[in-house]
């Protein structure tokens, strides 16, 4: 038994200390919006925040997260209120949207830490990728974001 | 590989012409009108009515309009909900939206063939959508009418509900429902001549779901009592599954059961995570045979040989090429692009619960009447008792048309008699796509002594595209209609699309094509023949306008004289693009120019080259996809698309002894959000019927890009990935 601590509630989970946390998240707590993408922390689509951190959870053994601060795309915010999320509806930026859970915690996670975030900032935090190719409206959404938070 | 004659049906080929017009529309639209046609027609449940298979209003005024058309990204569900709903003088927010299952009416009109993909779903369904949703409102109409006593003239609609030409009564939607859904569906009717102002970007229904973790794709289904499935298939394509340790399998925790495939094995478990494990682990021993195919020799070998001796199929033949050639200047050189994957974010994955004599199947489609079909060639069940309930699907680019992971899945919701979802891991994904075949083009030209071309002769050498996806009710019985059928070799033009029907004026032209067989799977994959071939055509007309010592622009302009539609997006481009103006220090521009999927786009790209590092500055893109129905829509798609064209310069997906080689995106690398530049999109006011734009985006980004390159440095790029001419992107 393995005690988390998932978006601010307490949880007990019965699981193997090796296996990701993304599947913890998924299978064991039902946390969806949570993607798997690659299971090599390549693409980034399983992005959460752990003590504040962007982390690839794909890669990411839940042994490891054991009494830290998880936070999943659910626990983000209530009724979709984190600028982040404002922002990404207001610029429309999601297209298929499987990218865009782990795309908004890492950018929520940059901002945590540069809250004007330059475009070689941008450049080099995002690497999560979008098939899609919505990287115009993320830049453009990470810079109203950032407006919004001020 | 069969190849199989198409059935004897009347208009078959008119069908499957790909560029075929609805004709007929009033018998389409009829058929496309007869409520709940076919066994499987949305929820009639009691409380709501059916105003054509399109249409359900509840008790309670609500509105749902069903989408045949799934949903991947590309706007199509908001774009086709929002003409419905103009026509009930609804804003799109008062609207639900529920996919259909599968259902003749949903089929597409022009091939008869209910899927999602080719860039059709607003050529082959917007003007069907403000048909049936006016026929609705007529219904809703005429059941209040009589209810009040009064003649249809002067009851009008608003805000959900409908008004007495008095002025002060009203009834809503709900009320006269039940009664609407009794009346004969209006055959012609008539279209709101007062539409809100087209042209508006509609704010789509499904992003809020898509910020917060709540959007349900394929894999995030759960149903109670539900098992999860991983696979394993032979990492060499062709290659048999010989020996397994099923026991110490079993004997692995959450390990449910073990089940062996023709090239594989399903391991059943009560998490993904642990059937993934156990299957990794698992000590799988695959058969000595298997493909011998290699892609570093196949194209000296194989590709070369058949590209000088054939045969070939004449696609197009325009005058005499071969006479022009003699004796003029002329120019020739070959061209190759690699396999593709799809790579779409979600990998492939499927839900299925198959017990008491029914089927129910939960998948991120594109292909809903060949999943329908398959269901029903492996569960033995009749169609009616087969359902699908189709998700969100988390990227398609034509992939998810076919439906080999939903048999996959029903052998194990079968043997299991429990709901099993199975996902394949992205190593499975990317070692059993269907790619898009590598191809081999050798294109000649022949210029006039003002440096006109009078001629082109164009050979290509292409697996086909077809052998999955060629709708399966236009073919003879087939047993499994997952098995690869070549159709009929004039039919089976992807290969050459774009090429056979070019916009530029040139008099004498040949067209032919060596149908390859390879033992790699083949299929669609966004842009289909038209990102490959534009490609070759555009980098060429370039290497033509050099020749001829012209500007790249002047030169394409003096040969579009016979069409305005090209013509307008190379100018808008041109002014956008200020290519009259210098480039900056360092940098240089290249153009190209693409007639693709129902609309004309026109690209420049502004490069520069570093110590082979190739930095791609600006995208100007100028799109005519006719009449513009939304700019926000259809801008995405355009950049989006841009980005899917540059990522395809740097990726490819290589096989030695039959063995994929990019497993997974640490080496098989889209573009990421620091290599992207900026795009600009702008649209040519236009008045034609709407084209589609899923895939338009992609096509003339790599000539553009590669003609700004040899403008910067002299160097040619004849064949993708970047990477063989020494370059990456910076």
């Amino acid at each position: 038994m393995i005690k988390l601590n998932v978006n601010g509630r307490a949880a007990t989970v019965d699981a193997d200390p090796d296996t990701p946390l993304l599947w913890v998240l998924r299978e064991h707590l039902g946390l969806t919006g949570t993607k798997y993408g690659c299971g090599i922390a390549a693409c980034g689509a399983c992005t959460v925040h752990v003590d504040g951190g962007a982390v690839r959870s794909c890669s990411f053994p839940v042994g490891e997260a054991k009494d830290r601060k998880i936070t999943t795309i659910e626990g983000l915010s209530h009724n979709r209120s984190h600028p982040v999320q404002k922002a990404w509806i207001a610029e429309q930026v999601p297209q298929c949207g499987y990218c865009q859970s782990g795309m908004i915690m890492a950018v929520a996670a940059l901002l945590a830490e540069k809250p004007r975030p330059t475009d070689a900032d941008i450049d080099a935090a995002i690497t999560n990728i979008c098939r899609c190719g919505t990287y115009q409206r993320i830049r453009k959404a990470i810079h109203v974001a950032a407006g919004f938070s001020q | 590989m069969n190849t199989v004659k198409l059935r004897d049906r009347s208009n078959a080929a008119v069908r499957f012409t790909r560029r075929a017009v609805l004709r007929g529309g009033a018998l389409v639209l009829s058929a496309a009108i007869i409520p709940g046609e076919g066994h499987a027609a949305p929820n009639p449940a009691k409380e709501t009515a059916s105003l054509t298979a399109w249409v359900r209003i509840g008790r309670d005024g609500s509105v749902t309009v069903i989408a045949s058309q799934s949903e991947m990204g590309q706007g199509i569900s908001t774009t086709l909900a929002a003409a419905i709903a103009d026509e009930l003088y609804l804003p799109l927010e008062k609207v639900a939206i529920a996919f259909a299952p599968f259902a003749p009416a949903y089929r597409d009109p022009v091939y008869n063939w209910m899927f999602t993909g080719n860039s059709q779903g607003t050529s082959s369904f917007y003007q069907l959508m403000r048909q049936m949703g006016a026929a609705a409102r007529e219904m809703l109409v005429s059941a209040a009418a009589a209810r009040w006593g009064v003649s249809v003239d002067g009851v009008t609609l608003g805000n959900g509900r409908i008004a007495h030409p008095d002025g002060r009564r009203t009834l809503s939607f709900g009320a006269v429902a039940a009664d609407a859904a009794k009346l004969p569906v209006p055959t012609a009717p008539k279209l709101r001549d007062d539409p809100p102002s087209p042209g508006g970007a509609l704010r789509r229904w499904d992003i809020p779901a898509k910020v917060d973790g709540s959007a349900e794709f394929g894999i995030d289904v759960r149903l109670p009592g539900m098992l999860l499935a991983a696979v394993r298939r032979a990492p060499r394509l062709g290659s048999k599954l010989e020996k397994h340790d099923a026991d110490s399998l079993k004997s692995r925790p959450g390990v449910v059961t073990v089940l062996e495939i023709s090239d594989g094995l399903i391991v059943v478990a009560r998490t993904y995570w642990q059937a993934k494990r156990a299957l990794e682990d698992a000590n799988l021993v695959w058969s000595a045979a298997g493909s011998e195919f290699s892609s570093a020799t196949a194209f000296d070998q194989v590709y070369a040989q058949r590209l000088s001796s054939g045969p070939f199929f004449t696609h197009l033949e325009k005058g005499s090429a071969s006479s022009a050639m003699d004796g003029a200047t002329k120019l020739e050189a070959t061209y190759q692009l690699p396999f593709e994957a799809h790579a779409t974010m979600e990998p492939m994955n499927c839900t299925a619960h198959v017990a008491d004599g029914r089927c129910e199947i939960w998948a991120p489609t594109q292909g809903v009447e060949l999943a329908q079909a398959v269901a029903a060639q492996v569960t033995g069940l009749p169609p009616e008792r087969i359902i699908i309930r189709r998700t969100l699907l988390g990227g398609g680019f034509g992939r998810r048309l076919l439906a080999d992971f939903v048999k996959q899945t029903l052998v194990a919701a079968m043997a299991v008699k429990q709901p099993v979802k199975l996902i394949w891991s992205r190593e499975e994904d990317m070692t059993h796509d269907f790619y898009r075949p590598a191809v081999l083009h050798r294109i000649a030209g022949a210029l006039d002594s003002s440096g006109s071309a009078v001629a082109l002769s164009h050979r290509v050498v292409s697996p086909s595209q077809m052998l999955y996806i060629f709708p399966r009710s236009m073919l003879g019985d087939i047993k499994d209609w997952t098995e690869a059928v070549a159709p009929p070799e004039k039919f089976d033009t992807m290969a050459v699309e774009g090429i056979i029907e070019q916009p530029y004026d040139i008099a004498n032209q040949l067209v032919e094509q060596h149908r390859l067989e390879l033992d790699i799977p083949t299929s669609v994959w966004r842009t289909t023949g038209h990102g490959p071939n534009n490609f070759v055509l555009e980098c060429f007309v370039d290497e033509l306008a050099a020749a001829a010592k012209r500007d790249p622009v002047a030169y394409r302009r003096s040969m579009l004289r016979s069409d305005r539609r090209a013509l307008n997006v190379l100018d808008l481009v041109a002014v956008k693009s200020g290519w009259d103006r210098r480039s900056p220090s360092g940098a240089a521009r290249g153009v190209a120019l693409a007639k693709a999927f129902g609309g004309y786009v026109a690209a420049v790209a502004e490069v520069s080259v570093r110590n082979s590092r190739l930095s791609v500055r600006r995208l100007t893109m100028a799109v005519d996809c006719g009449r513009l129905l939304d700019p926000g829509i259809a801008a995405s798609n355009i950049q989006g698309g841009a980005v899917w064209g540059l990522s395809a310069m740097q990726t490819e997906i290589t096989f030695e002894r039959g063995r994929p080689m990019q497993l997974n995106f640490d080496a098989f690398e889209p573009l990421r959000l620091g290599q992207t530049p900026a795009i600009e999109v702008h649209f040519v006011a236009s008045d034609d019927k709407p084209g589609g734009t899923g895939e338009l985006g992609p096509v003339p980004v790599p000539a553009a890009v590669c003609n700004a390159v040899y403008a910067a440095t002299g160097q040619r790029i004849r064949a993708l990935p970047i990477s063989r001419a020494g370059l990456s992107f910076a």
